[in-house]
């Protein structure tokens, strides 16, 4: 056996040497359209990974074994060749233009598909337009960039989260956020490398989404990372550092602005209401006796001294100029056989909020390997890990950025002697939330795992069968502390809490592709399964008393408060089919039927089918069209699909089911606790789409615009019960909504010779959103939904400003007459809350190595309830709380005064014993416009020369310097008009400046 | 070829075959359980019923509200001069205001329909396990529907305008195939019927092992008295309490042992049991009624009027229950009935029927049926058990019934009836100041139906003027 093995042995490796011998083969590359040579042409034996670059003049040489046969040259924006050696030595190549974008590689449901072919409405983000941005959410990248799709973050906080709208809203009670899908798997987009990404895909219309079926109601957006190439190892460095800043400081009052206005104030209300009365006089010499303890003084002769008043900026005191740093390094590379891509981030962040700060850390390998000449094995394993350390957020007294602008001016967090201020606060804010932020802790730990095994087999030459398994594992652990020496600590003795979740999706599918060509008549189909199983645990444990501020973990606790814990999971089945046909590229049909069953669905209503067809007819290609040689590609396409709502379906809320609660004589008890429904199922959303794909003079300008009208119904919404029934609702699925709009694209190459290039690019959408039908027979829910009002709107008092006569607020009444306290049915619906029109331009520009980018981003036609807006803006009115500039500056002072802001009057007292509705009830006046255009980004970057790079062994140097938010015009007066809902307490968004040094080598 | 082929078309089909197989997304919750679960074992269906009782003693119900506002409503109580806000309307008898226990008792109605319907498959179980489970499922339904009939509606031989709604009558666990899904109000007579019916049940099934604190048939006795009482069917109620007297050994709490009544449970038929971690804390009947004696914890909003106190007489057990205080500046007495006496602060066992009413109860219904020398003995067992004097022989006919009354009012105040009596009298409500008389037919001694079930169910016919 032995002697056999090694006379193998040598006999392979006296064959190796024979086959051993090369040839040399030479050649110039020069460009088709204009026969300039062309450098930088990467020329390739197939096969290997041996290659070499076209020079200056376009020349290259290069030694190719004996047994290869084919050289590939690849070059930007041309065909890539592959062209036979055979006999030759010497290979001269011309390479044509490609017409840009055609080309280009979008991902599709389950597959990819070039941009020429689609028929359905799918925008593409290129990662280049976000590979210097320093991100801490890859949602962000997306950010205007894609035409209908509305991204904002819900909080300027590092690492904070962000929300995605898809071609506007369509459920009342059920999730509004597309399907996220990376590299097949389906998972939020918390804590990946923004650098990993090669491509992010959004898919809009229902029949590109379809393919998702019961989920993909309100679009998908696919993240593709990168894989590796053919080639050399490529190693790529990056490093940003950079300064962050909120957008905007209130302009709130110093403290003898405050006190001025809080005793015109009390004047007004003694004069007014109290006709002078003593009891009136006495609280006016109250509020000036508390202000002397202030540094309020009297002169001799009884007017009031401000000298010694101080103020405190408590803005200042929170938010610090934030720090961020981010280092990436990426390894990619490969053969024939196997390539990789392997990569690993971190980044460390400190928000412009004191305390808080984000940090993560990321790894990943993305492996294929060529098992065989049928068997394809691909890998994908990924790791991800954050650190967040929050201050207290929302309405709590605690919250840093929300107590600032309403903390009394003259109140300062520290004692003369350095100690920090605990109880001597004037007025309603009395937290010390300096040190709250300081003391009190909140640390949230992410851990994220994933791991994918992808087997393409080629059964036949076009029959392939795909496998994948994957599993995305997510561990969170959340830890709060109230420190004993703080106000809120103090009342718990010091109080620890800890809260950890976990989830676990597995996934898996398999896949069958087909694909015929007849003459010119091209048939793809496909034929696929799949099934996914996730699962959802926690765990909550609060505790308090602890000995000192030293100790910070449970088991230093005393007194254990709360304990609880539980676990959900939910199963999902599909089978899912595509055909696409395609006659020359220039009639195009594409059909897809899938159907999902899900284990959230009601008993009666298991499993749906979702079916969607699309055609696209390439009318450039046609006879008729040949003498317009300007039009370089017409496509007109039109889709039509159905695709269903799953998200917010509670995992068990089709059960009737009962859970324990309370307890009677030392038996805890069972209640009834939902009655279910066994119809339940998905919202369903039926959604039409035409459009229009354009490129005109060879690529210099090219851009699509799409109409779409989306009808979504079955709405997810609680249907009260009487309690006879025993219960008080039901989950049902009612009501329909319906979307309709136009988004237009437009990319521009403005100029483009060797040393100047100037291109633009341009979107902008408009949606308006309707309410069709709410419960049957029902017009109006309440005071926010109304059959033919957009879904999120609301129906309130109308502002009219106030009375120039005597400074009293005033409101319309349902006849537009004025009233000075309207009633019920004065209330008038406001109109949408969510932006009607998005968009963003953007202006890219090179001049031989350096590179500028500039990037707005706008929306128009939204508002926002501000409650905060309501408590800064009441005239002084309850002199316990600071208050916008503007108060000061222009209330109104005598008759004849036209002004926004009514007469100040303590207690909102306007007018003795006529009840008037005070100026900060909710009304028209508390909805603020969220108008804004935003220059998002602006990058200046700069790429050393080859020749300096070759001198270092590099092959790429660039420097950039990147500005984030820089410059806002908005009407709004809040922290920042990007934002979802409600203002309050939200951390505000910051601008931020970085610079960067990227190396590949 | 053609084998891939027909590989092909296979695979496709087991696919699709696969995804019919509803099997492969079964999923039951790890948290909650199903209707199979719970109707098919003896622990689950007792600890469904015994929700019943968890929800008697939230905060919203006997645990403080339905007891405050019994007295707060009529002329027993009053807020102190510096108070929290809380009950202020009740004090007043705001339009709307006051507890309301719809949503309560309709839960507790369909978990005594769900039982019985669940207890007749149930094997598995003794016949006294059996028997236990029904006789309770009975009581507690009838004291849903009896507190329905209080709360908002007439009683029949008072009824205003002869408006005579009541609430629907629902008897049949929910489904939407079966049941009506907006049932109208019954007649207050078919009410009354009902629960009487059920007390009668419940009668029959249950046995006395598990007095006080869960419902026995000695408490079904005892609520079917009262429930005789406010029909004004003096005979009957006449029957049902002597029986109880005479027959089931409870006795009064002696003379000088007034606050065993909270303390020790001494007269319990029915209490409602709290366990020390059950503390309502600051939404208990202490802290509404006192503040504690050091530190000043509680409201101690809810203070005994003059006109209760100076009712007491002198001597009086009853009177030693009271607490002189200042809360504030004020001068006030502290009702110490409810005194953390479960060991904790906010945790007492709440008396729902005691044996002191049983008597009362006759007394009332003998006096009312001329039998005025029953009446007359009745009442002075348990003036002597107060350390009072016998009423004298010569006391009868309205002089003794208000006698009686008033025993009844000092010795139930803040025990959640004093509303519901002057209401089934018929006189009108009696306030701290006579000049806040309300009328015997106030359109606000009946509390409006809650606007949830209005708004949804259309064959709902509100209360008058709301």
């Amino acid at each position: 056996m032995k002697k056999f093995l090694i006379i193998n042995l040598l006999l392979l490796f006296s064959i190796q040497i024979v086959i051993a011998q090369n040839r040399t083969i030479k050649g110039t590359v020069t460009s088709k359209s204009d026969n300039i040579s062309l450098p930088g042409v990467a020329v390739i034996i197939k096969g290997t990974s041996i290659g070499v670059n076209t020079d200056l003049d376009g020349k290259y040489s290069i030694k190719v074994p004996m047994d290869k046969n084919i050289l590939v040259f690849s070059f930007i924006g041309t065909k890539t060749q592959e062209i036979p050696i055979d006999n030759k030595s010497i290979i001269n190549v011309q390479l044509s233009n490609q017409i840009l974008g055609l080309d280009e590689v979008v991902v599709i449901g389950y597959g990819v598909e070039n941009r020429r072919d689609i028929t359905g409405a799918i925008s593409s983000v290129d990662n280049k337009k976000f590979d210097k941005t320093p991100l801490q959410n890859i949602e962000k990248a997306i950010q205007g960039k894609a035409a209908g799709v509305q991204v904002t973050g819900d909080s300027g906080a590092p690492g904070g989260n962000v929300t995605i709208r898809i071609r506007g809203v369509g459920s009342i009670n059920g999730s509004n956020s597309p399907l996220c899908i990376v590299d097949g798997i389906q998972m939020s987009f918390n804590d990946i490398n923004p650098n990993d990404i090669a491509s992010i895909d959004i898919l809009k219309d229902a029949a590109s989404a379809s393919i998702y079926g019961a989920q993909a109601a309100n679009g998908v957006v696919i993240v593709t990372t990168k894989q590796g190439q053919v080639g050399k190892p490529k190693f790529q460095f990056q490093t940003s550092q950079g300064f962050s800043q909120v957008i905007r400081k209130l302009d709130v009052l110093n403290s003898k602005e405050f006190m001025e206005l809080s005793l015109v104030a009390m004047k007004n209300y003694a004069d007014i209401y109290g006709r002078g009365s003593s009891s009136y006089e006495s609280k006016y010499e109250n509020v000036i006796q508390e202000y002397e303890q202030y540094g309020l003084t009297k002169n001799d002769d009884g007017s009031l001294n401000y000298d010694n008043v101080s103020t405190y900026d408590w803005q200042d005191a929170i938010f610090r100029k934030g720090y961020m740093q981010d280092y990436m390094l990426s390894a990619s590379g490969g053969n024939d056989n196997i390539k990789y891509f392997v990569s690993g981030s971190y980044n460390n962040t400190k928000g412009s909020v004191i305390n808080s700060s984000y940090e993560r850390y990321t790894l990943r390998s993305n492996l294929n390997a060529k098992i065989s000449k049928r068997l394809q094995l691909n890998t994908q394993l990924s790791l991800g890990r954050s650190n967040t350390s929050n201050v207290s957020s929302g309405s709590s007294y605690s919250n840093p950025y929300r107590t600032a602008m309403l903390m009394v001016p003259f109140n300062t967090p520290y004692n003369s002697d350095g100690s920090f201020n605990m109880d001597k606060y004037y007025g309603n804010y009395d937290h010390n939330i300096i040190m709250d932020a300081e003391l009190n802790k909140g640390t949230e730990e992410k851990n994220r795992v994933t791991a994918r095994l992808n087997f393409d087999y080629k059964i036949l030459n076009n029959l392939t069968f795909e496998s994948n398994y994957s599993i995305y594992y997510y561990l969170s652990n959340y830890d709060k502390y109230y420190d004993p020496r703080t106000s809120t600590g103090k009342t718990y003795n010091g109080r620890v809490s800890s809260e950890a979740n976990q989830s676990q999706n597995l996934q898996t599918e398999q896949i069958l592709k087909y694909s015929k060509k007849i003459n010119n008549h091209n048939f793809d189909a496909m034929i696929g399964f799949s099934y996914q199983d996730t699962q959802y645990k926690d765990l909550y444990a609060s505790a308090n008393g602890v000995p000192s501020y030293h100790f910070t973990y449970l088991s230093s606790t005393a007194v254990p408060d709360e304990v609880s814990g539980s676990a959900s999971e939910w199963k999902m089945a599909s089978v899912f089919s595509r055909l696409k046909y395609n006659y020359k590229g220039k009639y195009m049909v594409n059909a897809t039927l899938r159907r999902d069953g899900s284990s959230r669905f009601g008993e009666n209503n298991k499993w749906g089918l979702f079916p969607s067809v699309s055609v696209a007819w390439r009318i450039s290609d046609e006879n008729f069209m040949k003498d317009f040689t300007f039009i370089d590609d017409l496509k007109i396409r039109s889709s039509f699909g159905v695709t269903g709502n799953t998200a917010g379906i509670s995992y068990y809320g089709w059960q009737k089911l009962f859970s324990a609660g309370g307890a009677y004589g030392g038996q805890p008890t069972i209640h009834a606790s939902s009655i279910g429904n066994s119809d339940l199922s998905w919202e369903k959303n039926e959604s039409f789409n035409i459009g229009l794909a354009y490129s005109f003079l060879e690529s210099r300008i090219r851009g699509g615009i799409d109409f779409y009208r989306s009808i979504r119904n079955n709405l997810l919404y609680t249907r009260p019960l009487p309690y006879t029934t025993g219960y008080s609702g039901m989950t049902e699925n009612v009501g329909k909504i319906e979307n309709k709009g136009i988004e237009f694209t437009l990319n521009t190459i403005n100029i483009k010779t060797t040393d100047f290039e100037w291109n633009s690019s341009f979107n902008i959408s408009h949606n308006t959103n309707k309410v069709k039908e709410l419960i049957d027979g029902v017009e109006t829910i309440g005071y926010s939904l109304k059959v033919g009002e957009p879904v999120n709107t609301y129906c309130t008092y109308e502002w009219a400003g106030v009375n120039p006569a005597d400074g009293r607020p005033m409101y319309y009444d349902k006849n537009g007459n004025i009233t000075y306290e309207p009633k019920v049915e004065d209330r008038k619906w406001i109109g949408s809350l969510d932006p009607v029109v998005l968009g963003g331009f953007g202006n890219d520009f090179r001049y031989k190595n350096i590179s500028l980018s500039i990037f707005f981003q706008f929306q128009q036609g939204g508002q926002t309830y501000s409650s905060d807006f309501k408590r800064l803006a009441r005239s002084g009115n309850s002199i316990d709380r600071n208050q916008y500039q503007n108060q000061y500056d222009d209330y109104w002072k005598e008759p004849g005064d036209i002004t926004e802001v009514p007469m100040p009057s303590k207690s909102n007292h306007y007018y003795h014993h006529n009840p008037v509705t005070s100026p900060y009830s909710t009304s028209t006046r508390s909805y603020l416009s969220t108008d804004y255009l935003r220059l998002k980004n602006i990058t200046l970057s700069y790429d050393f020369s080859k020749k300096l790079c070759n001198k270092m062994s590099l092959d790429g140097i660039q420097i950039y310097a990147q500005a984030t938010n820089i410059w806002t015009y908005t009407k709004f007066q809040g922290w920042d008009p990007e934002l979802t809902g409600d203002d309050t307490g939200v951390y505000p968004q910051g601008k931020n400046i970085t610079a960067g040094l990227k190396i590949s080598f | 070829m053609k084998i891939i082929y027909k590989i092909i078309i296979l695979i496709g089909l087991s696919m699709i075959c696969f995804t019919s197989c509803d099997s492969i997304l079964d999923n039951e919750p790890k948290t909650q359980i199903t209707e199979d679960v719970v109707y098919n074992n003896y622990s689950d269906l007792y600890a469904y019923l015994l929700s019943s009782y968890d929800v008697l003693q939230g905060s919203g119900y006997y645990g403080r509200d339905f007891i405050v506002d019994a007295d707060i409503m009529a002329d027993n109580t009053r807020l102190s001069e510096k108070n929290s806000g809380r009950f202020d309307e009740e004090e007043m008898n705001y339009r709307e205001s006051g507890v309301s226990t719809w949503d309560n008792d309709y839960e507790i109605i369909s978990t005594s329909n769900n039982v019985l319907y669940a207890v007749q498959n149930l094997s598995n179980i003794t016949d006294e396990q059996q028997k236990d489970l029904i006789g309770q499922a009975y009581f507690l339904r009838a004291l849903a529907y009896f507190d329905l009939l209080r709360v908002y509606a007439r009683e029949p031989n008072h009824l205003v305008n002869n408006f005579n709604l009541a609430c629907p009558i629902v008897l049949a666990p929910f489904s939407f195939n079966t049941s009506v899904i907006l049932p109208e109000r019954a007649i207050v007579t078919d009410v009354y019927a009902q629960v009487e019916s059920d007390l009668l049940n419940a009668i029959s099934f249950l046995n006395n092992d598990n007095l006080p604190y869960y419902a026995s048939e000695l408490a079904s006795k005892a609520l079917l008295s009262r429930v005789y009482l406010y029909e004004e069917k003096w005979a009957d109620a006449a029957e049902m309490a002597n029986d109880i007297i005479v027959n089931s050994g409870l006795e009064l709490t002696t003379a000088g042992s007034y606050s065993d009544i909270y303390k020790k449970d001494s007269e319990a038929i029915l209490n409602l049991a709290y366990a020390t971690d059950e503390s309502l804390k600051y939404d208990s009947l202490q802290s509404i009624f006192m503040e504690q004696e050091n530190t000043l914890t509680g409201y101690g909003d809810v203070v005994p009027t003059d006109n209760l106190l100076n009712t007491f007489q002198n001597n009086s057990d009853r009177k030693t229950i009271y607490r002189a205080a200042k809360k504030g500046t004020e001068d006030v007495y502290f009702s110490t009935k409810y005194n953390g006496n479960g060991g904790a602060f906010g945790v007492d066992n709440i008396n729902l029927i005691r044996t002191s009413e049983v008597y009362l109860n006759a007394a009332e219904a003998y006096a009312k049926s001329q039998n005025y020398t029953k009446a007359r003995i009745l009442i002075n067992i348990l003036r002597s058990h107060r350390n009072l004097t016998n009423i004298e022989d010569s006391v009868t006919g309205q002089d003794l019934i208000n006698i009686i009354l008033k025993e009844r009012r000092l010795e139930l105040c803040f025990e959640g009836h004093r509303f519901y009596d002057l209401k089934r009298l018929g006189n009108g409500i009696y306030k701290d100041d006579p000049d806040d008389n309300l009328d015997w037919d106030d359109y606000r001694i009946v509390k409006n139906i809650p606007i949830h079930d209005t708004d949804v169910n259309t064959n709902l016919i509100q209360n008058p003027q709301y």
